[in-house]
């Protein structure tokens, strides 16, 4: 076994150095050329999702946040679950389904969604209550029963939407 | 005892650096949108990880050389400094997300204002840091973090389709830019360049020579396995309960959900404290490959087995990196929405990181009889072509699914 001494390796070091000198440029040519692309594919891509696409990513967002709330109304009433986790995670969930609705009554939908729009943000609205009593009261177990019905109907419902839209 | 302390070493690696926020959010979303259909991204990170972590660990047993010491010499001066520029953002923003994450689980688990935790977790990272020894640190978040092997045990509970999920292993191609984003996403959380600095500079703490050379491998191998299945079981988790219900998943605590609908508040509990353990683990590995990166390059004293006041710019630049990640993360920044521009960032910069390792690895002047053999060539340069696929595609592939949102 040879073990290279470091007098030896900074002597290879200064071959190297030389040797790779010529790959250098070319490297600095290959990291220069591929930042400029990544600006540019950015400043392509920097429109952002067009008004149709997003509020069906904002639908499929209901769809998601109601079916998570329904896991956790579930696991409240099986008693599968903390009480601190439901209030935080929960309180996460039905700021997002605010935020849901705020961006689907901001954003200038296409004339033919505009009925499925209000429609997605009474959802919103109703998803993001049931979650707050879930956070308000998680040890009425009868209450979050009823709220884990309801959101998984609410899931459901923002599912189809989304498949029209 | 020396062969079972050391190995703390792999497994620190493998579930605070394999398994970090990376992983939880990737991981999660990717079998929660394509259930079992990205397992074979889990298995390529994992072998790739495998191949440039022997690397790098046979290099420093050999040469003495880290990393960065590496890249400088084999790359020359000034792609050295772009590389180290790189890495000392994407070092940065990883660990201000990894520092968020652990603000996050602390919030999950205690309910106070995410404000007050995420200075909680910065404090404590810093304070254990500081005051605990190397090995201390390794066995803290190393032995800690294998709470989420709760997740695998869900996984089996939750009885999979296990022939879909081989299925799974083997690679596929659904042709759609959010799948190819998620590939991405996996392999490019699964060998993020942080790991490597970390563990080959831990080589040198560990005074590694010729004779570690055998325990560098079992140490990659079984590590970077563990942290693969527990990586694996995370997609395998999601894929059972949220892909079914059309939940895409963007907060840690949806990851965490995934355990408690396995184990109840058992489930819940060990998972967070896995998460509380894996991501901190994580962040520390990040503050020091920031530090190792700009010492090593800069020729100062480095090591956490140094005393302080031997190594003070090495101290002061992971302290100034906590500083930063936490100015950040105070910022309100998701630290989920940090996570995924920490991956993809990362994911660009995997040539810069692995050539020269790959280059050194392979020259006899360097490594004498411990050069690649033919097997190390060939893997070495096949996942290095591979990982400047993932490179190259990894910018436009967020710019076309605006951040994996359709």
């Amino acid at each position: 076994m040879r073990r290279h001494e470091p007098s030896v390796v900074r002597a290879d070091d200064a071959k190297a150095t030389a040797r790779f000198s010529t790959v250098d440029l070319g490297v600095r040519r290959v990291v220069a050329s591929v930042c400029l692309l990544v600006g540019l594919v950015m400043c392509l891509g920097g429109c952002g999702l067009d008004r149709r696409q997003q509020a069906l990513v904002s639908v499929e967002q209901l769809t998601s946040i109601a079916a998570e709330g329904a896991l956790m109304a579930d696991d409240l009433v099986r008693q599968r679950t903390t009480t601190t986790f439901v209030r935080v995670h929960g309180d996460e969930l039905s700021a997002q389904a605010l935020h849901e609705a705020e961006k689907l009554n901001d954003d200038s939908i296409p004339a033919d969604l505009t009925a499925r729009a209000r429609a997605a943000i009474k959802l919103a609205s109703e998803i993001g209550g049931a979650i707050d009593e879930l956070r308000t009261s998680p040890q009425d177990r009868r209450q979050d029963g009823r709220d884990a019905a309801k959101l998984r109907h609410w899931s459901a419902e923002a599912y189809k939407m989304a498949n029209s839209i | 005892m020396k062969m079972v302390l050391g190995l703390a070493l792999g497994i620190l690696a493998a579930i605070g650096g394999f398994v970090d926020i990376g992983e939880l959010v990737f991981n999660t979303q990717a079998g929660a949108s394509f259930r079992y259909s990205l397992l074979w991204a889990v298995v390529l990170g994992v072998i790739a990880i495998i191949v440039f972590a022997e690397m790098s660990g046979r290099v420093a047993a050999v040469s003495g050389r880290p990393v960065f010491d590496v890249v400088r010499m084999r790359m020359g001066l000034n792609v050295g400094l772009v590389t180290l520029a790189a890495s000392l953002l994407i070092n940065l923003i990883t660990l201000a997300a990894e520092v968020g994450g652990a603000a996050l689980v602390l919030q999950l688990l205690l309910n106070f204002k995410v404000g007050t935790m995420i200075l909680l977790a910065a404090i404590a990272l810093v304070l254990i840091i500081y005051f605990v020894p190397f090995d201390g640190i390794e066995r803290i978040f190393g032995y800690m973090g294998c709470a989420l092997l709760i997740y695998l045990v869900a996984a089996i509970h939750l009885k999979p389709d296990w022939h879909q999920l081989a299925r799974g292993l083997v690679p596929s191609w659904s042709g759609s830019a959010l799948y190819a984003y998620f590939a991405v996403g996996v392999i490019g959380s699964a060998i993020a360049p942080y790991e490597v600095y970390f563990y080959s500079s831990g080589a040198i703490e560990d005074r590694w020579t010729v004779k570690d050379l055998n325990f560098n491998r079992v140490n990659v191998t079984l590590g970077f396995v563990l942290g693969g299945i527990l990586s694996a079981a995370l997609i395998v988790v999601s894929a059972e309960v949220f892909a079914p219900l059309h939940v895409s998943p963007g907060y840690l605590g949806t990851t965490a959900l995934g355990a408690e609908q396995a184990y109840g508040a058992i489930g819940l509990l060990l998972a967070l404290l896995g998460m509380l353990f894996a991501v901190g683990g994580a962040a520390v590995e990040c503050a020091f490959s920031g530090a190792y990166s700009l010492a090593q390059f800069a020729g100062w004293e480095w090591g956490k087995y140094r005393r302080k006041r031997d190594a003070p710019r090495f101290t002061l630049t992971w302290l100034i990196f906590f500083a930063l990640a936490l100015v950040i993360v105070e910022t309100g920044v998701d630290p989920v929405q940090l996570t995924e521009y920490a991956v993809i960032f990362s994911a660009v910069a995997l040539p810069l990181t692995y050539l020269p390792v790959l280059l050194i690895a392979r020259d006899p002047t360097y490594m004498g009889e411990h050069v690649n053999g033919i097997v190390g060539n060939v893997l070495g340069w096949m996942f290095f072509v591979i990982l400047l696929g993932v490179s190259l595609a990894a910018i436009p592939l967020m710019v076309i699914t605006h951040g994996g949102a359709s």
